[in-house]
Protein backbone atom coordinates (compact mmCIF):
# COMPACT_ATOMS: atom_id res chain seq x y z
CA UNK A 1 0.00 0.00 0.00
CA UNK A 2 0.97 3.62 -0.23
CA UNK A 3 0.69 6.40 2.33
CA UNK A 4 0.95 10.07 1.38
CA UNK A 5 3.36 12.30 3.27
CA UNK A 6 2.38 15.93 2.88
CA UNK A 7 5.73 17.37 1.76
CA UNK A 8 8.07 17.21 -1.24
CA UNK A 9 11.18 15.05 -1.29
CA UNK A 10 13.15 18.23 -2.04
CA UNK A 11 11.64 21.65 -1.23
CA UNK A 12 10.65 23.79 -4.25
CA UNK A 13 9.86 27.51 -4.16
CA UNK A 14 9.98 29.17 -7.56
CA UNK A 15 9.51 32.96 -7.37
CA UNK A 16 9.25 33.80 -11.10
CA UNK A 17 6.92 32.14 -13.60
CA UNK A 18 8.27 30.87 -16.95
CA UNK A 19 5.65 29.07 -19.07
CA UNK A 20 8.12 28.32 -21.88
CA UNK A 21 10.39 26.44 -19.49
CA UNK A 22 7.37 24.64 -17.99
CA UNK A 23 6.44 23.36 -21.46
CA UNK A 24 9.91 21.76 -21.70
CA UNK A 25 10.14 20.40 -18.14
CA UNK A 26 6.71 18.74 -18.46
CA UNK A 27 8.47 16.01 -20.47
CA UNK A 28 9.80 14.64 -17.19
CA UNK A 29 6.18 14.45 -15.94
CA UNK A 30 4.60 12.53 -18.81
CA UNK A 31 7.21 12.22 -21.55
CA UNK A 32 8.82 8.94 -22.70
CA UNK A 33 11.52 9.03 -20.02
CA UNK A 34 9.46 10.92 -17.45
CA UNK A 35 8.89 10.09 -13.82
CA UNK A 36 5.46 8.45 -14.19
CA UNK A 37 6.85 6.02 -16.74
CA UNK A 38 9.83 5.34 -14.46
CA UNK A 39 7.56 4.58 -11.51
CA UNK A 40 5.20 2.41 -13.59
CA UNK A 41 8.13 0.51 -15.10
CA UNK A 42 9.71 -0.46 -11.75
CA UNK A 43 6.52 -1.04 -9.77
CA UNK A 44 5.20 -3.25 -12.60
CA UNK A 45 8.42 -5.21 -13.06
CA UNK A 46 8.45 -6.26 -9.39
CA UNK A 47 5.97 -9.09 -9.75
CA UNK A 48 8.00 -11.27 -12.09
CA UNK A 49 11.38 -10.44 -10.54
CA UNK A 50 12.56 -13.68 -8.93
CA UNK A 51 14.94 -12.25 -6.29
CA UNK A 52 13.38 -10.69 -3.16
CA UNK A 53 16.34 -8.34 -2.86
CA UNK A 54 15.72 -6.96 -6.35
CA UNK A 55 11.95 -6.87 -5.76
CA UNK A 56 12.83 -4.58 -2.85
CA UNK A 57 15.02 -2.31 -4.96
CA UNK A 58 12.32 -2.00 -7.66
CA UNK A 59 9.76 -1.14 -4.97
CA UNK A 60 11.94 1.48 -3.29
CA UNK A 61 13.07 3.16 -6.52
CA UNK A 62 9.51 2.95 -7.94
CA UNK A 63 8.23 4.77 -4.86
CA UNK A 64 10.97 7.42 -5.02
CA UNK A 65 9.98 8.06 -8.65
CA UNK A 66 6.47 8.97 -7.45
CA UNK A 67 8.05 11.61 -5.21
CA UNK A 68 9.92 12.86 -8.28
CA UNK A 69 6.68 12.96 -10.29
CA UNK A 70 5.28 15.23 -7.58
CA UNK A 71 8.39 17.43 -7.72
CA UNK A 72 8.17 17.83 -11.51
CA UNK A 73 4.43 18.56 -11.28
CA UNK A 74 5.20 21.19 -8.65
CA UNK A 75 7.85 22.85 -10.84
CA UNK A 76 5.43 22.98 -13.81
CA UNK A 77 2.63 24.31 -11.59
CA UNK A 78 4.79 27.01 -10.01
CA UNK A 79 6.20 28.11 -13.38
CA UNK A 80 2.69 28.61 -14.80
CA UNK A 81 0.71 30.09 -11.92
CA UNK A 82 -1.16 33.40 -12.21
CA UNK A 83 -0.40 33.87 -15.92
CA UNK A 84 -2.10 36.47 -18.08
CA UNK A 85 -3.31 35.71 -21.62
CA UNK A 86 -0.59 38.02 -22.94
CA UNK A 87 2.13 36.09 -21.08
CA UNK A 88 0.74 32.80 -22.37
CA UNK A 89 0.77 34.06 -25.96
CA UNK A 90 4.21 35.62 -25.67
CA UNK A 91 5.78 32.45 -24.23
CA UNK A 92 4.27 30.18 -26.87
CA UNK A 93 2.34 28.38 -24.13
CA UNK A 94 -0.91 28.91 -26.05
CA UNK A 95 -1.01 25.50 -27.77
CA UNK A 96 -0.75 23.70 -24.42
CA UNK A 97 -3.21 26.13 -22.83
CA UNK A 98 -5.91 25.37 -25.42
CA UNK A 99 -6.16 21.74 -24.25
CA UNK A 100 -5.13 21.93 -20.59
CA UNK A 101 -5.29 25.53 -19.36
CA UNK A 102 -2.72 25.80 -16.62
CA UNK A 103 -3.43 22.26 -15.42
CA UNK A 104 -0.57 19.77 -15.27
CA UNK A 105 -1.12 17.09 -17.93
CA UNK A 106 1.23 14.12 -18.47
CA UNK A 107 2.71 14.76 -21.89
CA UNK A 108 6.08 15.05 -23.63
CA UNK A 109 7.67 18.42 -24.47
CA UNK A 110 6.57 17.86 -28.07
CA UNK A 111 2.93 17.43 -26.98
CA UNK A 112 2.53 13.63 -27.26
CA UNK A 113 0.49 12.32 -24.33
CA UNK A 114 2.01 9.91 -21.80
CA UNK A 115 2.25 6.40 -23.18
CA UNK A 116 3.25 3.02 -21.77
CA UNK A 117 4.73 2.33 -25.22
CA UNK A 118 7.84 4.09 -23.91
CA UNK A 119 8.42 1.59 -21.10
CA UNK A 120 8.93 -2.15 -21.01
CA UNK A 121 8.03 -5.00 -18.68
CA UNK A 122 9.53 -8.05 -20.36
CA UNK A 123 9.16 -10.63 -17.59
CA UNK A 124 12.84 -11.56 -17.82
CA UNK A 125 15.21 -10.60 -15.00
CA UNK A 126 18.22 -9.67 -17.15
CA UNK A 127 16.18 -7.90 -19.82
CA UNK A 128 14.20 -5.84 -17.29
CA UNK A 129 17.27 -4.77 -15.29
CA UNK A 130 19.08 -3.82 -18.49
CA UNK A 131 16.02 -1.77 -19.51
CA UNK A 132 16.11 -0.05 -16.11
CA UNK A 133 19.75 0.98 -16.49
CA UNK A 134 18.98 2.41 -19.93
CA UNK A 135 15.90 4.18 -18.58
CA UNK A 136 17.90 5.94 -15.85
CA UNK A 137 20.44 7.13 -18.42
CA UNK A 138 17.69 8.39 -20.74
CA UNK A 139 16.16 10.35 -17.87
CA UNK A 140 19.59 11.72 -16.95
CA UNK A 141 20.13 12.91 -20.54
CA UNK A 142 16.68 14.55 -20.50
CA UNK A 143 17.59 16.46 -17.31
CA UNK A 144 20.93 17.42 -18.91
CA UNK A 145 18.95 18.84 -21.85
CA UNK A 146 16.50 20.65 -19.56
CA UNK A 147 19.40 22.27 -17.67
CA UNK A 148 20.64 23.78 -20.95
CA UNK A 149 17.49 25.93 -20.99
CA UNK A 150 17.36 26.86 -17.28
CA UNK A 151 18.83 30.04 -15.88
CA UNK A 152 16.71 30.38 -12.74
CA UNK A 153 18.47 28.97 -9.64
CA UNK A 154 15.03 28.21 -8.10
CA UNK A 155 14.51 25.71 -10.96
CA UNK A 156 18.10 24.58 -11.47
CA UNK A 157 18.49 23.30 -7.87
CA UNK A 158 15.61 20.79 -7.86
CA UNK A 159 16.39 19.72 -11.47
CA UNK A 160 20.00 19.03 -10.46
CA UNK A 161 18.75 17.00 -7.51
CA UNK A 162 16.52 14.93 -9.84
CA UNK A 163 19.39 14.45 -12.29
CA UNK A 164 21.67 13.20 -9.50
CA UNK A 165 19.03 10.66 -8.46
CA UNK A 166 19.05 9.16 -11.97
CA UNK A 167 22.77 8.51 -11.61
CA UNK A 168 22.34 6.87 -8.18
CA UNK A 169 19.46 4.70 -9.44
CA UNK A 170 21.58 3.65 -12.44
CA UNK A 171 24.33 2.60 -10.03
CA UNK A 172 21.90 0.59 -7.86
CA UNK A 173 20.37 -1.17 -10.90
CA UNK A 174 23.90 -2.03 -12.08
CA UNK A 175 24.55 -3.65 -8.70
CA UNK A 176 21.22 -5.49 -8.91
CA UNK A 177 22.22 -6.84 -12.34
CA UNK A 178 25.50 -8.09 -10.85
CA UNK A 179 23.63 -9.71 -7.94
CA UNK A 180 21.26 -11.31 -10.48
CA UNK A 181 24.02 -12.72 -12.70
CA UNK A 182 25.92 -14.02 -9.62
CA UNK A 183 23.00 -16.37 -9.10
CA UNK A 184 23.00 -17.67 -12.70
CA UNK A 185 25.12 -20.15 -14.63
CA UNK A 186 28.15 -18.02 -15.49
CA UNK A 187 28.89 -20.09 -18.61
CA UNK A 188 25.47 -19.19 -20.02
CA UNK A 189 23.38 -16.49 -18.32
CA UNK A 190 20.66 -17.14 -20.85
CA UNK A 191 20.28 -20.90 -20.27
CA UNK A 192 16.79 -20.21 -18.90
CA UNK A 193 14.57 -17.26 -18.01
CA UNK A 194 14.81 -17.01 -14.21
CA UNK A 195 11.60 -14.96 -14.11
CA UNK A 196 9.64 -17.71 -15.87
CA UNK A 197 11.25 -21.15 -15.99
CA UNK A 198 10.69 -23.18 -12.84
CA UNK A 199 13.39 -25.34 -11.27
CA UNK A 200 14.90 -27.76 -13.75
CA UNK A 201 12.95 -26.40 -16.70
CA UNK A 202 14.83 -24.76 -19.56
CA UNK A 203 14.02 -23.34 -22.94
CA UNK A 204 15.10 -26.27 -25.11
CA UNK A 205 14.97 -24.21 -28.32
CA UNK A 206 17.86 -21.93 -27.33
CA UNK B 1 14.25 31.44 5.96
CA UNK B 2 11.45 31.19 8.52
CA UNK B 3 11.20 28.52 11.24
CA UNK B 4 8.83 26.40 9.18
CA UNK B 5 11.07 26.31 6.13
CA UNK B 6 14.18 25.71 8.23
CA UNK B 7 12.59 22.74 9.98
CA UNK B 8 11.22 21.42 6.68
CA UNK B 9 14.69 21.62 5.13
CA UNK B 10 16.21 19.74 8.08
CA UNK B 11 13.48 17.10 7.87
CA UNK B 12 13.95 16.76 4.10
CA UNK B 13 17.71 16.31 4.51
CA UNK B 14 17.39 13.65 7.24
CA UNK B 15 14.62 11.80 5.43
CA UNK B 16 16.60 11.91 2.18
CA UNK B 17 19.58 10.32 3.94
CA UNK B 18 17.23 7.48 4.94
CA UNK B 19 16.02 6.99 1.33
CA UNK B 20 19.57 7.06 -0.01
CA UNK B 21 20.88 4.64 2.63
CA UNK B 22 17.88 2.37 2.11
CA UNK B 23 18.57 2.00 -1.63
CA UNK B 24 22.25 1.36 -0.90
CA UNK B 25 21.33 -1.29 1.68
CA UNK B 26 19.04 -3.00 -0.85
CA UNK B 27 22.19 -3.99 -2.75
CA UNK B 28 24.64 -4.01 0.23
CA UNK B 29 22.53 -5.60 3.01
CA UNK B 30 25.50 -6.48 5.24
CA UNK B 31 27.28 -3.14 5.24
CA UNK B 32 27.45 -2.31 8.95
CA UNK B 33 28.55 1.29 8.44
CA UNK B 34 25.54 1.88 6.19
CA UNK B 35 23.21 0.18 8.69
CA UNK B 36 24.50 2.47 11.45
CA UNK B 37 24.17 5.54 9.19
CA UNK B 38 20.60 4.61 8.25
CA UNK B 39 19.66 4.05 11.91
CA UNK B 40 21.04 7.44 12.92
CA UNK B 41 19.11 9.28 10.18
CA UNK B 42 15.91 7.31 10.83
CA UNK B 43 16.01 8.53 14.42
CA UNK B 44 16.67 12.10 13.30
CA UNK B 45 13.79 11.88 10.78
CA UNK B 46 11.36 10.63 13.45
CA UNK B 47 12.37 13.42 15.81
CA UNK B 48 12.13 16.16 13.14
CA UNK B 49 8.79 14.83 11.84
CA UNK B 50 7.28 14.93 15.33
CA UNK B 51 8.66 18.43 15.88
CA UNK B 52 7.30 19.65 12.53
CA UNK B 53 3.86 18.14 13.05
CA UNK B 54 3.60 19.65 16.51
CA UNK B 55 4.27 23.18 15.22
CA UNK B 56 2.98 23.22 11.64
CA UNK B 57 0.32 20.56 11.28
CA UNK B 58 0.04 16.92 10.24
CA UNK B 59 2.20 15.35 7.52
CA UNK B 60 0.02 12.23 7.37
CA UNK B 61 -3.70 11.64 7.27
CA UNK B 62 -3.09 9.17 10.06
CA UNK B 63 -1.74 11.85 12.39
CA UNK B 64 -4.58 14.28 11.57
CA UNK B 65 -7.78 14.85 13.49
CA UNK B 66 -6.42 14.78 17.01
CA UNK B 67 -7.82 18.28 17.74
CA UNK B 68 -11.25 19.84 17.21
CA UNK B 69 -10.96 20.20 13.43
CA UNK B 70 -9.67 18.30 10.45
CA UNK B 71 -6.27 20.02 10.02
CA UNK B 72 -5.29 17.74 7.11
CA UNK B 73 -6.92 20.05 4.55
CA UNK B 74 -6.33 23.30 6.45
CA UNK B 75 -2.56 23.57 6.04
CA UNK B 76 -1.17 24.34 2.55
CA UNK B 77 -0.36 21.51 0.14
CA UNK B 78 3.32 21.07 -0.68
CA UNK B 79 3.17 22.38 -4.27
CA UNK B 80 1.69 25.71 -3.13
CA UNK B 81 4.31 28.46 -2.92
Amino acid sequence: MFVYEKRLEFPIKIKNTNPKLASLIISQYGGPDGEINASLRYLSQRYSMPLPQVQGLLTDIGVEELSHLEMVGTIVYQLTRDLSEAEIRQAGFDAYFIDHGTGVYPQAAGGAPQTAMALAVKGDMLTDLTEDMGAEQKARTTYDNILRFCDDPDVIEPIRFLRAREIVHYQRFGEALRIATDKLDERNFYAFNPSFDRRGRTNTRL
Amino acid sequence: MNDKNRLLTELSAASFAVIEAGLYLDTHPNDRTALEYKKQYSEATDRLRAQYEQSFGPLFMETSGSGDCWEWTQTPWPWVV
